[in-house]
């Protein structure tokens, strides 16, 4: 994220605006309604596999969790086939 | 049998051309690629044909044409937009929209039915009537009906849309029409054939060649073509070829669904929307009920459908004609759109030299096929873009200069 008391307003609004289109994995904010639980998972987007869930650290800092580049890091482990207790089931899962 | 029917399909050599010549070679250069054979890319090639003179041009196509989201919307024109920008972009469509099936000699089942938003509380009241004093100030033919008037053309309609939220009243755009879909493709396409433009379908753009800020090359899957002006018209697939001129833009891809019913005997002849009910219907000739609903709700690069969107959809539609529910839905499809912050589309030249978009297109594009083909065939001939255009470009987000258009481009927000 720009620092926002020093860069020029073109660059807050391409930070604000423009984003990563393509297809691949990305980070995205869920919500599981029934506990009230806001959790990250990182999804590929062109198969709709959710490849990992987890808790949103605060301690880590924002740059450690949301990032939506498809290529931070994130080698695929395992598709995603229950999600841990800690997250419960997905919203609007795809079938 | 008459013999010369006999004779017809006895014979090797049919009377009846084929719609367009099927090229075996990329040539080694063109002076336009135009990336996309939907309706925009074949509409865009057409008119720089026809209109500029300019015909070494070739359309590149993954696929067959008409195959994005040409072929799967749900045919809905009409110009009753919000913007200044906006009306007048959209009504300029309509009006070539309505001799598009004599300038092609096909028939593209044109139809005008009249459009009806329907507004279910007093704040769509307001931005009904506030579209209405738009489109009206630049002669578009749109008017706030009561509900009475509503309730009396549309009698079917459950006027307390399922008890939740009655209609108290809607926006009535007379202009509003449908039509075959693919056939524009074809028409544009045959129309470009016929005056030299070469459609290459099963052809793969993997790369475009960027030297010293200027366009100079594309990679496909069946060579590399030579050229100094490209023309990306792949909405639902845009980021993938924007990258690839390392061009940032806010498009995000979503899926868009719809489904159609069974044939049923003509009884509705308007196109009705509900912005409450966030669904949308018509008629076809064929007596089929074309109905769509929202966005899907997350990004996703697939056409895929789903149960829970049927099931939705159906309940809506029943909650404004009760009477469906023994109507039967006989298939389901998906697009994926281009979605923008604003709603409205990206058009026009881009920081890259040589490279133009018609992007952005969300839910909004199918209506806008001709004057879209047409502005930019003008922008590229001239190489800065349109009046029309002018409140679409990539810049205006950097300028938080927004055309904002939610309010009357979709459903579902």
């Amino acid at each position: 994220m720009p620092d926002v008391d020093r860069c020029t307003d073109i660059e807050w609004a391409n930070y604000i605006f423009h984003r990563n289109g393509a297809a691949g994995v990305k980070k995205e904010w869920w919500y599981h309604v029934p506990s009230g639980v806001w959790f990250i998972a990182e999804r590929d987007t062109a198969r709709d596999h959710v490849l990992s869930t987890y808790l949103y650290d605060a301690a880590a800092g924002p740059s450690a969790s949301l990032t939506s580049s498809p290529d931070a890091g994130l080698a695929a482990t395992s598709d995603m086939p229950r999600p841990s207790a800690a997250s419960g089931s997905l919203e609007d899962s795809p079938p | 049998m008459p013999y010369r029917l006999l004779r017809f399909a006895l014979s090797r050599r049919y009377p009846e051309g084929r719609m367009f010549t099927t090229h075996t070679h990329l040539k080694p250069s063109y002076d336009v690629v135009i990336i996309g054979g939907g309706g925009h890319g074949l509409a865009a090639a057409y008119y720089l044909a026809r209109d500029h003179g300019i015909t070494d041009v070739c359309v590149l196509e993954k696929g067959y044409i008409g195959g994005g989201n040409t072929g799967r919307n749900t045919t809905i024109i009409r110009s009753n937009y919000l913007t200044p920008d906006g009306v007048k972009f959209y009504d300029q469509s309509v009006r070539l929209w309505q001799d598009l099936s004599q300038d092609f000699d096909l028939n593209l089942f044109y139809s005008t039915r009249g459009h009806y938003t329907l507004a279910h509380t007093d704040a769509s009241l307001r931005t009904t009537r506030w579209r209405a004093e738009v489109n009206k100030h630049y002669g578009v033919a749109s008017r706030v009906a009561s509900a009475d008037e509503v309730a009396r053309n549309i009698p079917m309609l459950d006027m307390s849309a399922g008890g939740e939220a009655p209609i108290v009243g809607a926006l009535y755009h007379a202009p509003g029409a449908i039509a075959r879909h693919d056939a524009v493709a074809w028409g544009y396409g045959r129309g470009a054939d016929q005056r030299g433009v070469e459609i290459h379908q099963q052809t793969e753009v993997t790369g475009i060649e960027v030297k010293s800020g200027r366009i100079s090359a594309v990679e496909t899957s069946r060579g590399r073509i030579l050229t100094r002006s490209v023309l990306c018209a792949v909405a639902g697939a845009t980021p993938r070829i924007t990258d690839m001129v390392g061009l940032k833009t806010p498009i995000q891809i979503y899926p868009l669904q719809a489904m159609v019913s069974e044939p049923v005997k003509p009884w509705l002849d308007p196109i009705i929307v509900s912005g409450s009910l966030h669904v949308y219907v018509s008629q076809t000739a064929r007596g089929e009920l074309v109905m769509g609903a929202s966005l899907d709700p997350y990004e996703l690069h697939s056409t895929r459908s789903t149960f829970d969107f049927t099931e939705h959809l159906a309940g809506r539609m029943l909650d404004l004609f009760p009477f469906l529910s023994r109507v039967k839905v006989v298939r389901q499809w998906a697009g994926m759109a281009d979605m923008t912050p604003d709603f409205a589309p990206i058009m026009g030249v881009t920081p890259v030299e040589g490279f133009y978009l018609d992007a952005g297109w969300g839910t909004w594009g199918f209506k806008a096929t001709p004057v879209s083909g047409k502005t930019m065939a003008w922008t590229l001939a001239k190489g800065h873009n349109h009046d029309l255009i002018c409140g679409f470009n990539l810049a205006r987000f950097g300028q938080f200069q927004l055309t904002g258009e939610k309010g009357a481009a979709s459903v579902g927000h």
